[in-house]
């Protein structure tokens, strides 16, 4: 292909200024163009497409690499100078540093000699690290204070100002301070040189003996400290009433440091560290034995412990919690008690025959006197009849039970047995209601006045199984009470026509009337027969009720009789509800 | 923030480090170790051992690192300039030892400031231009006027000793700022630990130090010979002991070699010395065949039951025989089974029944083992401070590095303390374990908070050379 340089020269164009300008010109637009990849195959490249190859193909011809291209300023890092300002001598120190905004000084700085050649001319800034250098505080006090309050007796006053250096120059690391002791004067054993002394050192001749700082133990030289601290402390707030909580918190506590209590407790410590393998050995022997007797004994209990809750008689439970009951006010924790009792052995044998008739029972008693306890009278009665009626019917199935409860037990927690029970739940307010109902409306309505004349609410707000007992009486009584007046309305029916007829006979006898008066007597006859059958039965059962027999009872005195067993059962089943209100 | 008191401990996160270029130098007895502080290990390791080589009637060579020491000359003397015993001078001849420590710093470190690249050593490309000689330096400027210096020392020195480093370093080196801390104390930092008891086993000494905060309980150190220069000895009694008395012949004197089967006569051919070189040159490069021997053969006896005589009874015997063998070759190709010996040199640590002795090298004295270093070192401690010791035991030292090593110390320990929890802390990772001290003093010495404790120049000229005992306690 022709190039341009050709085409100039066909056209006779001068080729030499415009060579330069050209490749002013040309430059410019080269850089735009996208980079060739060389080195390999065109075809191949263009399998690639548009989208850039998965691997970075670098072309193996070149020799060197273009410049690197960053697209972020390094930082300039310098090399600074420095001082602590722990340091009293205020070394320069130089270190690595970001550079910070250049700052314009022109004091060239010479903190003292040790200024490092410094092409820095900035001052040198302050180590962060200073706030570390922390000193602890000792007590400090003067010579009279001193003489008045801190002598003592192996004390002289140098070798506790040496002490308290020592215990400042070491931050109170006691194990080094006593480690570093070593006041020349109490020192009272010459010195040995340290050299030969540890190397020939006889192995065991340190082990136990006290340390030999000059004599004095850690304990001693601790003993003293605080001894000191405490009473400086004590003379610098006031004694020991003008001090703070804190204060006197530390000042106790330095008060009671005993240097004797200390020694025999490091020692009994060491003691242990030291035993030799054999005692450890069997130690933890002895340790595991123990722990296997422990839980060979625990089992045994708990085997033991079964057999015996199998064996005993419910009535030890039982009373045991009845005694309870009657010292506490309360039975309700009591039977609680008795509860989670008898339901963890129940749960303890899940897997054998559910024969307890009692924990079955009390399984519903927790529940009951939660709700008397938080809810009405009514809604007690109803839980009430709830549980009352479930007892029965759950406590069916064993015909025979095996613990035998007290009379008195058996009333208090309800425990009733039963020839044989239908199926199912029945509530007994349903069976009062029943009660009521007679075969006939009439008989019905008789009922129900004979009840609101004795004062029997409609509702009957508690219906226990006493109450309901009670009820079913009366009900029963008020029937005989409603047959017999029929016939005794009868009979004086009978009675006042055999006297009319009578009256008219007598005058004058009639042989029309003959008939009726047999009919009438047969009549009386069988209802005699029915009324004597029935007083029988009454008599037996309630003879107060029908203590009249054929004889014409005012209303008065039969209201009466029937008043007097009203009182009666309401007190009953006021006792009652009382008693399951207390459960 | 409320400011910190002596109450109050600063929060987790506001250590910090804050790094001024300071340089650790950690110098042990058979290596000195030395780099900057902030960083994982020294970036250089050189042998404390120095050559001596006479030039002419009065001009004597020194010559440092490793590089120039294993050159089989003529008349080169091999020294060392640290005192092998356990006294507290540890130094012997401070003149060399400070032109060593130096050269250990500015031959890879710091070099002087502002020289010219061509003779400051560092880009010669001769190896032998290593050992610059160091003299040429004195009117030069001050090597290491720009960074402070940490200085590790052992646990038990004298005032003297340490007056002395604060003097070299400070008035012959120009250090702006200088602190010395005990190698054990650090090497307790290095474990994370500012209460520990560290067992050092170094080349010269076995040092048991117990740190408490952070600080020496000196009343504490133990210090005892039995160390892996001890274990050099023991494994040269033992070859010199043996029914075929094996031959210890180092790597210089052998031109080459030709394999030969366990147990054989080696056929190397030797090379010959027109003049052979020093006593001390063939005893410090037979040091180092005894070096290779520790690391690749020499164990501690791990299993239950004791050693009788340094021997393992019969049934340790079986108990050997399933595990791999241990055979060792010498430069000159002579190799054998070492399985059953392998227990033996290394016994005499904790055993002093066990060690092997001659006419030169007596029994050493029970005391001297590290369970009794141990055991002595608690008992001159606070007893209440002895069980959290025992908690935290640090095992450092390159010695330490004897395989089953910490498992034998944990059962001596166990065996002699059944009551409190002993616990041994001993970082698997070699580097870490040879250099611990240095890397303690890494750590110190890059902490911001370590600014205050630094000795400056300053003070050092207002209080004299005395302010380092006051300063590193
Ligand atoms: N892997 C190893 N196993 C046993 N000993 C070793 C091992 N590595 C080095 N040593 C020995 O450890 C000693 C060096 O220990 P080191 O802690 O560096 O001492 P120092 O601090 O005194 O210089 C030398 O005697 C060396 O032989």
């Amino acid at each position: 292909m022709a190039s341009r340089k050709d085409v100039q020269d066909i056209m006779g164009l001068p080729a030499g200024d415009n060579a330069v300008k050209s490749a002013a010109l040309r430059r410019p637009k080269a850089l735009p163009a996208q980079k060739r990849v060389t080195g390999i195959n065109r075809e191949i490249l263009a399998l690639h497409g548009d989208r850039a190859p998965p691997i970075s193909i670098v072309d193996s011809k070149k020799t060197y690499r273009g410049k690197l291209h960053r697209d972020y300023r390094p930082s300039k890092w310098e090399r600074r100078a420095f001082i602590n300002p722990a340091r009293t001598d205020g070394l320069v120190l130089r270190h690595w540093q970001q550079r910070k905004a250049p700052k314009p000084t022109n004091d060239a700085m010479d903190v003292d000699g040790q200024t490092v050649e410094g092409q820095d001319p900035d001052q040198p800034e302050e180590s962060k690290f200073a706030k570390y250098n922390v000193e602890v505080t000792v007590p400090t006090y003067d010579d009279a204070t001193y003489d008045q309050y801190l002598q003592s007796e192996d004390w002289s006053k140098e070798e506790t100002d040496y002490m308290l250096n020592l215990v400042q120059e070491y931050n109170q690391r006691w194990p080094v301070i006593i480690d570093r002791y070593d006041f020349p004067k109490s020192n009272s054993s010459p010195k040995r040189s340290r050299n030969s002394d540890a190397l020939a050192r006889p192995q065991d001749r340190d082990m136990d003996d006290a340390e030999e700082s000059g004599g004095r133990t850690l304990e001693d030289i601790k003993a003293r400290y605080y001894d000191i601290y405490a009473k400086t402390m004590s003379i610098s707030t006031g004694g020991p009433f003008n001090m703070n909580e804190a204060e006197f918190q530390l000042h106790e506590m330095l008060m009671k440091y005993d240097p004797e209590t200390e020694r025999t407790r490091k020692n009994l410590a060491w003691m242990l560290c030291k035993r030799p393998a054999e005692e450890v050995r069997e130690e933890e022997y002895l340790l595991s034995e123990l722990q296997r007797i422990m839980m060979t004994a625990q089992r045994f209990e708990a085997e033991r412990a079964e057999v015996r809750q199998r064996l005993e008689p419910v009535n030890a439970l039982g009373s045991a919690a009845g005694t309870t009951a009657a010292a506490t006010a309360s039975s309700y924790t009591a039977l609680n008690q008795l509860y989670t009792q008898l339901a963890t052995q129940d749960r303890n044998r899940k897997a054998r025959h559910r024969l307890s008739l009692a924990s079955t029972d009390l399984a519903n008693s927790p529940a009951m006197p939660s709700a008397g306890l938080a809810t009405p009278t009514t809604a007690t009665g109803h839980r009430d009849s709830i549980g009352g009626s479930g007892t029965k019917k759950g406590a069916a199935p064993p015909p025979q039970p095996v613990r035998q409860l007290s009379p008195r037990d058996e009333a208090r927690f309800g425990v009733t047995t039963h020839e044989r029970l239908q199926s199912g739940v029945s509530f007994r307010t349903d069976k009062v209601v029943k009660l009521r109902q007679a075969k006939s409306q009439i008989q019905t309505q008789k009922i129900g006045a004979a009840l609101t004349e004795l004062g029997v609410p409609e509702l009957i707000s508690l219906p226990t199984a006493r109450v309901v007992e009670a009820f079913e009486g009366l009900v029963q009584r008020v029937i005989k009470l409603i047959e017999s007046r029929k016939v005794v309305e009868k009979e004086e029916n009978e009675v006042r026509v055999q006297a009319a007829l009578h009256k008219e006979l007598v005058p004058g006898d009639k042989e029309g009337t003959e008939a009726p008066e047999g009919e009438a007597t047969g009549e009386k006859e069988k209802e005699k027969e029915n009324g004597n059958k029935t007083e029988a039965e009454g008599g037996m059962e309630a003879p107060p009720a029908v203590g009249g027999g054929e004889e014409i009872r005012p209303p008065s005195s039969k209201g009466n009789a029937h008043k007097r067993s009203a009182s009666v059962l309401s007190a009953a089943s006021a006792a009652s509800s009382k008693r399951s209100r207390k459960r | 923030m409320s400011t910190p008191n002596q109450f109050t401990v600063p929060n987790a996160t506001e250590y910090g480090g804050d790094e001024v270029s300071a340089i650790v130098l950690d110098p042990g007895y058979s290596t000195t170790r030395a780099g900057f502080a902030g960083e994982d290990v020294p970036k250089s390791v050189v042998p404390t051992y120095y050559g001596v080589l006479n030039k002419s009637e009065n001009e004597v060579e020194l010559l440092f690192g490793e590089n120039s020491l294993h050159n089989p000359v003529p008349s080169l003397e091999i020294r060392n300039p640290l005192l092998s015993d356990c006294s507290e001078d540890w130094v012997e001849d401070w003149e060399t030892a400070s032109k060593l420590w130096e050269y250990s710093i500015t031959s890879r470190l710091a070099g002087r400031r502002s020289t010219d690249p061509k003779n400051n050593g560092l880009n010669d490309p001769n190896d032998d231009a290593m050992d610059v000689d160091v003299d040429a330096m004195d009117d030069a400027e001050k090597a290491l006027e720009d960074n402070p210096l940490l200085m590790t020392e052992p646990s038990r020195t004298s005032s003297k000793t340490r007056e002395r480093a604060i003097e070299t370093a400070i008035e012959g080196w120009g250090v702006p700022a200088f602190w010395l801390g005990r190698s054990g104390v650090l090497a307790a930092f290095s474990a994370g630990k500012s209460n520990a008891l560290v067992v050092d086993v170094g080349a010269s000494t076995t040092t048991v130090t117990p740190v408490i905060d952070g600080m020496l309980l000196k009343k504490g150190v133990r210090v005892s010979p039995l160390a892996g220069n001890f274990v050099s000895q023991q494994i040269r009694l033992m070859f010199a002991s043996s029914q075929t008395p094996v031959s210890l012949t180092p790597h210089y004197m052998v031109l080459s070699k030709a394999p030969v089967e366990v147990g054989q006569p080696s056929q190397a051919v030797y090379r010959k010395f027109a003049k052979p070189p020093t006593e001390s040159f063939r005893r410090w490069e037979e040091e180092r065949v005894l070096t290779e021997f520790k690391e690749s053969v020499v164990q501690l006896w791990g299993e239950s039951g004791r050693l009788s005589n340094g021997v393992p009874l019969s049934l340790s015997e079986d108990f050997f025989k399933d595990k791999s063998k241990r055979i060792f070759e010498m430069p000159d190709g002579w190799n054998q089974d070492f399985t059953l010996d392998s227990v033996r040199p290394a016994e005499g640590l904790f055993d002093e029944k066990a060690a092997l002795v001659d006419s030169d090298h007596p029994r050493p004295q029970p005391e001297h083992t590290i369970p009794n270093l141990i055991k002595s070192a608690l008992g001159s401690c606070d007893t209440e401070v002895r069980p959290l010791l025992m908690n935290n035991v640090v095992v450092v030292g390159a010695g330490s590095l004897t395989q089953y090593f910490v498992k034998r110390l944990e059962q001596e320990l166990v065996a002699m303390y059944a009551g409190p929890r002993v616990r041994i802390y001993a970082s698997g990772n070699t580097v870490e374990r040879k250099y611990a001290s240095w890397i303690g003093g890494s750590i110190l010495g890059s902490l911001g908070t370590f600014h205050q404790m630094w000795i400056s120049k300053k003070e050092y000229e207002e209080h004299g050379a005395n302010i380092v005992e006051k300063r590193c306690k």
